[in-house]
């Protein structure tokens, strides 16, 4: 009977384990990029950071061009420059006693970004150091023209608060640990005494 | 002729002996029940709070008194510990309390397995390597969220160790923080030996053991043979269990015990200088110019994912001592004729007493730039917001000043040892020869350090 319960309760620790692990996957799994799109002389310029709205941090950053037929544009040389406007800054935090400012609020960022996965994809990496509203440009040459396109985006905080799904797991594997070991403990204790009976 | 442990006036001067458990107080601190109960459990309730602050409290690291205890108090305080006091923090450690209940509660006591054993200090080095690599990488430093779940890692391996495996596994095979503070504690100012004639014609081992009121060793370490404070935490289980009163804690000169280290392995060895580059990697990461390093490095490699840049800056900062340390191995065994694995192996100890002064300085940047931040996220939690204050304790021309110092001092600390190694090794002509290679990589080592100090550092909070 201990035996028999001993096996469930390591069934329902891999059961724990294999649900922790698919709400693992089904979190890190995205759904469709969020997107802003914008049109330029019959061109198409589509931004975006991911699956997730920008939020502050290294985000990854595409950009995808068509031409006025649909057509991806390749082998363009595209730039991103991302700047915050300092009124646009929104304090993170409301006490100050930090002699320091890792942010660098006044410095735009600038990349050039490499061609992505697919014909007129170019993909880069984006460090928003604050949360607000940042002006994003992206400029690239198409037919022997520079054009240049504004997007403004909103970067959120980044949400580190309590991941309570990994806390429960936590606790889960803990709890399960603990219980497994006692039932084990207690299964041995028993068979000893049952040997010193004989 | 009375005895000294019965008359008050002498027993609270240092023994004759020098055995500290003959003092009136230390000895009967170390022996009464509340050792080191009293000590633990405060130790378990702070460890609660920080918990609870690093994955419930403030987001942001500046305003995390979680953050600010572990990172800016506990680890900058921690090898100052390990030197004064040997492994005393093992003893009191809240991972270690948990292992304890955990084990009196469900515990099946196996023995440790025999791989653990055989490979524990290699698990260890790895351990340390990759928690470090992933402090950069995921930003755990800087993030109590972070902070929180590597906590959370590190429970739940010693829930599992506590519950399986006897005394504390977990602490002497697995501890990443175990590994370090068994080297350190080499550099120890305390030392606990058996007396030998005692142990001699000792039959009942309850050092090792325990008895039906004190569990043994939880270290596996036996007091009769142990020849090195590495692995015992000074629980104190071995002085209230040995009949013979046998027990000895001496104050030692600090690295005396690397000068006459018996069986060198070179997994310790490794972990020494390992150390070392994670100092390096820590110095660098932190440096202001850091960023224009960085940026230099996507040029190289073509990538501006974090992640791969600082991977490669961290194998070279790792690779650079344990290169140093082969080549100097490599032109010591043309001198003294052992192998370059054995000189490596043997030679390794005496970078410890570096490694500890490095690792202090390093450290001692966040404790007195940003000590105050303890304070402040301590009385924030009580609603007293501080606003514009500095969280320096001294200057940064102070800290620095103090920061060349540590070092000058753990270079002529690990030149000595050195010394006292390749002496103790090879007679006192053919040891002095032997010597001069590891005294320039101690300069080099010293010299780079002082230089990274020299340059402007970020805070952590």
């Amino acid at each position: 009977m201990t035996r028999n319960l001993l096996k469930n309760l390591l069934l329902g620790l891999a059961t724990v384990l294999l649900i922790l692990g698919s709400s693992g996957l089904a979190l890190a799994s995205g759904g469709d990029d969020v997107l802003f799109k914008k049109a330029v002389d019959g061109l198409t310029v589509e931004l975006s950071f991911g699956p997730e709205h920008a939020k502050t941090g290294n985000n990854p950053l595409i950009v995808k061009l068509h031409n006025a037929k649909g057509e991806p544009v390749s082998n363009s040389q595209v730039r991103v420059t991302a700047s915050m406007p300092m009124a646009a800054t929104r304090p993170a935090s409301t006490s100050s006693h930090s002699t320091t400012d890792m942010g660098s609020k006044a410095d735009p960022l600038k990349m050039d970004l490499k061609a992505g996965r697919e014909a007129g994809e170019y993909e880069g990496v984006v460090d928003f150091s604050n949360e607000g509203e940042w002006l994003v440009k992206v400029s690239f040459a198409n037919a022997g023209q520079q054009k240049e396109v504004d997007f403004t985006v909103d970067v959120d905080a980044v949400q580190s608060g309590p991941n309570w799904v990994i806390l429960g797991g936590f606790v889960g594997v803990i709890g399960a640990v603990v219980v497994a070991a006692g039932v084990m403990k207690r299964k041995s204790a028993e068979s000893q005494k049952s040997a010193e009976t004989l | 002729m009375s005895n000294p442990q019965e008359d008050g006036s002498r027993a609270t001067a240092p023994s004759p002996d020098g055995n500290l458990l003959h003092n009136k107080y230390i000895g009967g601190f170390i022996k009464s029940n509340w050792f080191p109960g009293i000590l633990q459990w405060p130790t378990a309730m702070v460890f609660v709070v920080i918990v609870y602050q690093l994955l419930l409290g403030p987001t942001k690291a500046h305003d995390n008194l979680g953050t600010a205890l572990t990172w800016v108090l506990w680890w900058p305080l921690i090898p100052l510990i390990f030197l004064v006091l040997g492994r005393f923090w093992c003893a009191i450690c809240p991972f270690g309390t948990l292992s304890d209940l955990v084990q009196k509660f469900a515990g099946n006591n196996h023995p440790a397995p025999k791989f653990l054993r055989k490979y524990g200090i290699w698990i260890i080095d790895a351990a340390f390597i990759m928690v470090t690599w992933s402090d950069h990488v995921f930003g755990i430093v800087e993030s109590p969220w972070g902070s929180g779940v590597l906590l959370l890692m590190i429970t739940t391996g010693v829930v599992i160790s506590g519950a399986f495996w006897e005394r504390r596994t977990w602490c002497r095979y697995l501890c990443f923080l175990g590994g370090i503070s068994g080297n350190y504690s080499r550099t120890g100012m305390l030392a606990l030996r058996g007396t030998p004639d005692k142990c001699a014609k000792c039959t009942v081992a309850a050092c090792y053991k325990g008895n039906d009121k004190v569990p043994g060793c939880p270290m596996f370490e036996f007091p009769k043979t142990m020849d090195t404070n590495a692995s015992c935490n000074l629980c104190g289980n071995c002085v209230k269990t040995c009949p013979n009163d046998s027990p000895r804690l001496t104050l030692r000169v600090p690295t005396q015990e690397l000068w006459f280290i018996r069986k060198p392995k070179i997994e310790e060895a490794f972990l020494a200088v390992v150390i070392m580059g994670i100092v390096f990697v820590q110095n660098i990461t932190m440096l202001t110019v850091w960023k224009s390093i960085l940026s230099s490095l996507e040029g190289v490699t073509g990538t501006s994912s974090y992640s791969v840049n600082f991977t490669i800056t961290f194998a070279i900062a790792i690779l650079i001592p344990i290169t140093l340390l082969a080549v100097t191995a490599l032109a010591a065994s043309r001198l003294n004729g052992d192998s370059l694995r054995l000189n490596f192996a043997k030679f390794g100890y005496a970078i410890i007493a570096l490694d500890v002064a490095a690792h202090m300085a390093h450290n001692l940047f966040h404790l007195l730039a940003e000590g105050k931040s303890v304070f402040y996220t301590a009385i924030a939690l009580f609603g007293q917001e501080v606003h514009g204050a500095s969280p320096a304790i001294l200057d940064n021309a102070t800290i620095q000043g103090l920061q060349y110092i540590l070092v000058a001092l753990g270079a002529i600390g690990s030149l000595y040892t050195a010394y006292r190694i390749a002496v103790n090794n090879y007679g006192d002509d053919k040891g002095r020869i032997a010597f001069v290679p590891y005294a320039v990589l101690i300069f080099v080592l010293a010299g780079v350090n002082i230089w990274l100090f020299m340059l402007p550092m970020a805070m952590r909070m």
